[in-house]
């Protein structure tokens, strides 16, 4: 990595500056301003760090990290899947119907009307995934528009399931030891992000499909001369986006206690600012796991902060918009300084 | 077996007459009480419609969305009403309130096809002011129903004050209390939506300046229940004492999995309108209570109306619905037939009268 040269016209350097300057290159501007923003809060917001607030955080974040993470597969292809809200929605909605319907026939066994469930749900989210994949590696269609297509199937599919009544009715054990449960004193949903960021992380360093999905983003063409699978691996990734929205409509779903055809509607956009905010480039070919959950956990951090601060909504929205831009661009400045020389 | 046959076609006619006794029981909707604004002011009336209508005139609905139970409802009212009377009736709905464009020419389609009349829940009144004119001008009845009409002029309209509903849930509220103190935080629904502020102010009207009551915040966000879990979650933490959380039907949905979750059943709920889970919830004991408009009364008046208008009888051209608060203590005294749909009850898009 290059680091900026510094033109101190014969000046003696600022050591301490320039240390930081380089800490900043090397980390990105992200973690610093995240921990900038969590010392800042627990000095000014009152109930801010007492732990059932981190927990509440922590939670919340839990369902945008999984998103925002297959989310980011997906960008790095130099794709976009704008159907992961409307995947949330149908898993909700199938893995409820699912087992509110078996609950009549097999009332003594939970954990499987639980498994069953569950898997029809990732079936449903798969099954989108491989069909924006489909589209995009065999036809070439843009994949901003395959997406919006299945976006609007799997929302309509959804709400004609439900005819927009919430589905009950499924196992107690689900919503209360699941949903809303703690495992060794943190939520559930913590968890499953967690391990989804460790997968994706062993995945892009380790194994040759992260190596190709960077190659596929960088550069289509030299990737196929090269001899890469795109295809296969244009598939996989979709569908691998679809399941982890999939598996994040799941822990909502738990956690609400209810299947909703209507149930987020800006989990799309908030998966893709999550990502960008992380240093994820639209154009393809760059992005990291860790640093899009530290991404996903700075957007709800800065809500709860917002709410706690009693922060009018309508003034929320603009401050969020505000520092997305504001992200964004000094992620841009901060790789350009970096790659002058 | 000589008296077999007899015997069962009696059995059968009995069972058949016993049936459409039930059945026409069920569908004995009214009198229902409504407000009737003819004479310039508010008055309460009783409603009662029309037996049959005279032929079966073809009418057309334009509802803004089925997305949910609310609509639905108003759709079950539309159908049920048209079965009975004996008329034709085709629904479109636009999808949404974000598709005005889309309603304008579902408009045309109904202009266009064979309709005797037009009953719409408009987007939008603006939006829709100039089709309306086009409508009248062309002799057709156009009705317009649940959404507020002012200017446009329709032949008849019905629609509620929400401010009027927010009122009954403070109002309720406050004699549910009685002096006990009340920490309130409010989760009116989208800001800039027009019916979260409207409702709100009439919570506030009823409990604002009260001595036992403290309003919290507002707290308004977009009506997924993800969303308001999002908001009522972080609301538990900044407001540690708040002990009664009132909002859209969704923030009050989302708010009995929080509570629970936050060891906080001690929290009320209130919803400012009615649907499917308000009413579950209700029955399971786990919200104090909802305001209604009746919607499925709406729709049954609406097309009611337009059969009045066709076949040149006497129509009420203005009315209000009668907002009622539902909860446990009348539950079992309200005709909750038209407040909301059986809950096994699917989209209807057509009804055609039996010939």
């Amino acid at each position: 990595m290059m680091v900026k040269s510094t033109d101190h016209g014969g000046a003696a350097p600022n050591v301490a500056l320039d240390k930081f300057y380089r800490l900043y290159a090397a980390i990105g501007f992200l973690p610093i301003m995240l921990v900038g923003l969590i010392v800042l809060f627990a000095i000014f917001v009152p109930h801010f760090l007492v732990l059932p607030n981190v927990l509440n955080v922590l939670r919340s974040s839990s369902y945008l990290v999984i998103l925002a993470v297959g989310q980011m597969l997906v960008l790095m292809v130099g794709g976009f899947d704008l159907s992961v809200g409307a995947v949330v929605a149908l898993t909700s909605v199938s893995s409820a119907l699912v087992m509110a319907s078996l609950k009549g026939q097999m009332t003594d066994q939970p954990a499987l009307i639980i498994l069953i469930g569950v898997l029809a749900g990732l079936g449903c989210g798969f099954l989108v995934g491989l069909v924006n994949g489909l589209c995009v590696a065999f036809l070439s269609v843009s994949p901003f528009m395959v997406s919006l297509g299945t976006a609007s199937i799997a929302t309509g599919s959804a709400l004609l399931l439900t005819n927009g009544i919430p589905v009950y009715g499924m196992p107690v054990g689900y919503v209360d030891g699941f949903g809303r449960g703690l495992w060794f004193k943190l939520p559930s949903a913590v968890y499953l992000a967690i391990a989804i960021v460790a997968i994706v992380f062993v995945l892009q360093n380790f194994t040759r499909m992260g190596r190709y999905i960077v190659a596929i983003g960088g550069n289509l063409q030299a990737a196929i001369v090269s001899g890469v699978p795109t295809r296969f691996y244009l598939v996989a990734t979709y569908a691998l986006c679809s399941v982890f929205a999939s598996i994040s409509g799941l822990a909502l779903t738990a956690q609400i206690g209810s299947g909703q055809a209507a149930i987020n509607s800006q989990l799309t956009l908030e998966s893709i600012a999550a990502a960008v905010i992380a240093g994820v480039s639209l154009k393809g070919g760059v992005g990291k796991v860790e640093m899009v959950a530290l991404g996903a956990l700075f957007l709800l951090i800065l809500t709860n902060a917002m709410d706690l601060l009693t922060i009018d909504p309508r003034i929320q929205t603009i401050f969020l918009g505000v520092i997305v831009v504001l992200a964004v661009a000094l992620d841009e400045l901060s790789t350009r300084s970096t790659r002058r020389v | 077996m000589r008296y077999a046959a007899p015997i069962v076609a009696t059995a059968v006619a009995m069972t058949a007459l016993a049936l459409s006794g039930t059945a026409n029981a069920a569908d004995k909707w009214w009198p229902a009480k409504i407000y009737n604004l003819d004479s310039g002011s508010a008055k309460e009336s009783e409603y009662s419609p029309l037996e049959k209508a005279a032929k079966p005139w073809n009418i057309c609905v334009l509802f803004p969305h089925m997305k949910d139970t609310f609509w639905v409802a108003a759709d079950y009212g539309v159908v049920e009403e048209a079965r009975r009377m004996g008329v034709n009736m085709t629904l479109y709905e636009a999808g949404g309130y974000e598709n005005l464009p889309k309603q304008l020419s579902q408009f045309d389609d109904c202009m266009a096809g064979n309709f005797d009349a037009i009953i719409v829940g408009p987007i939008s009144e603006a939006g829709l002011d100039k089709k309306i004119k086009e409508g009248v001008a062309a002799g057709k009845a156009i009705i317009s129903t649940v959404n507020p009409v002012s200017k446009s002029n329709v032949t008849s309209k019905m629609t509620v004050d929400f401010d009027t509903m927010g009122e009954q849930t403070g109002l309720y509220l406050m004699n549910y209390l009685k002096s006990k103190p009340a920490k309130v935080a409010t989760f009116p629904g989208p800001a800039g939506s027009g019916w979260a502020e409207d409702f709100l102010k009439g919570f506030k009207k009823a409990v604002d300046g009260k001595s036992n009551v403290t309003m919290l915040g507002d707290k308004f966000g977009d009506s997924g229940v993800a969303v308001q879990l999002g908001l009522i979650q972080n609301a538990l933490q900044a407001y540690p004492d708040m002990n009664v959380i009132w909002g859209c039907a969704p923030a009050a949905e989302a708010a009995v999995g929080a509570v629970a979750q936050a060891g906080r059943k001690d929290a009320l709920i209130m919803s400012s309108y009615e649907n499917q889970a308000m009413l579950d919830s209700l029955k399971k004991g786990e919200i104090l209570g909802f305001a209604t408009q009746y919607p499925v009364l709406q729709g049954r008046i609406a097309i009611d109306t337009a059969v009045r208008v066709l076949e040149k009888q006497p129509y009420v051209k203005s009315a209000k619905a009668i907002p009622d608060m539902i909860s446990k203590d009348n539950m079992d005294k309200i005709n909750l037939g038209l407040v909301l749909a059986p809950s096994d009850f699917k989209a209807v898009f057509s009804v055609k009268a039996a010939m």
